[in-house]
């Protein structure tokens, strides 16, 4: 457990830099499906930092990451067909 | 039961237990769908979800990104701290996680203080019934994760909770993780994305 400090704060460090990221991309930016698939893609990736980290599914069933997989697959889906 | 033996790696033992994760799945589904709902009508009046979301604030919404993730480490680190025998540790992260959590809900609360001064409510036009219902939904979620925070730090630090008794602060950790999630796909979509 104790070597779980430096991967959470390393977590925390990547969710920040990619919140700013997406802020910074985002800026001025309108309609173009380049922003989308980012944005979709990096909340995607922030949602697998939480869940594998900080809610330790890193260490549970193959199972249970597939299904959340599966939701976020539906999520970009859904950003990039119904937009 | 002893937490050291339980295995994770077992499907129906996922970290927290398994009535959680049937929650946050159920949660996120009803959530992705809500987003796709959104998605489907600002396809149809593209013009108009536009001029709306340009009464969103994207800093304030990037300040309460940044507040709920600081957040869910707190809570990690406490679980962690918990599962280490350091129960003191673990309630000052706790106690961390919880007034973050407040923050949020004060930052957000005034923005929906803003929103209703300009006439801006619930009927006002199709993007602004998605963005109540949406970031009201989720509202409602830190709100009773804060409770549950505040329940296990106050039983935490009547020694309910140490070492080989942790199940409790780690499910209430999952849901408190799961209202990061719900925000982490909500904030692009009402935010960021024109």
């Amino acid at each position: 457990m104790k070597h779980y400090e430096k991967y959470n704060r390393w977590a925390w460090a990547l969710l920040v830099l990619l919140t700013a990221v997406s802020g910074f991309v985002a800026f001025g930016q309108e309609g173009k499906t380049a922003l989308v698939l980012i944005l979709g893609i990096s909340a995607c990736a922030k949602v697998l930092v939480v869940v594998c980290q900080f809610m330790e599914m890193k260490k549970a069933h193959g199972a249970w990451l597939v299904l959340i997989g599966l939701i976020l697959l539906a999520y970009l889906a859904l950003l990039f067909v119904l937009r | 039961m002893n937490m050291e033996q339980i295995d994770h790696k077992k499907f129906f033992y996922p970290p927290g237990g398994i009535l959680i994760w049937m929650i946050i799945l159920v949660e996120l589904v009803t959530f992705t769908a809500g987003i796709g709902a959104f998605v489907w009508q600002r396809s149809l009046a593209p013009g108009l979800f536009a001029e709306s979301q340009q009464h969103l604030s994207t800093t304030t919404g990037l300040i309460n990104t940044l507040v709920l993730l600081t957040s869910g480490y707190f809570m990690a680190e406490a679980v962690r701290f918990l599962k280490l025998g350091e129960t003191r540790e673990s309630l000052r992260r706790m106690l961390a996680a919880l007034l973050l959590g407040i923050a949020f809900l004060t930052i957000k609360g005034n923005e929906y203080a803003g929103k209703l001064a300009q006439g801006l409510d619930l009927t006002h036009d199709t993007f602004f019934t998605f963005y109540w219902l949406l970031t009201g939904f989720h509202f409602m979620h830190v709100l009773a994760g804060s409770v549950i925070i505040s329940v296990l730090a106050l039983k935490t630090r009547r020694g309910a909770y140490h070492q080989n008794n942790y199940l409790d602060i780690e499910t209430g950790a999952a849901f408190w993780h799961l209202c990061d999630i719900i925000w982490l796909l909500l904030f692009p979509v009402l935010y960021l994305m024109k």
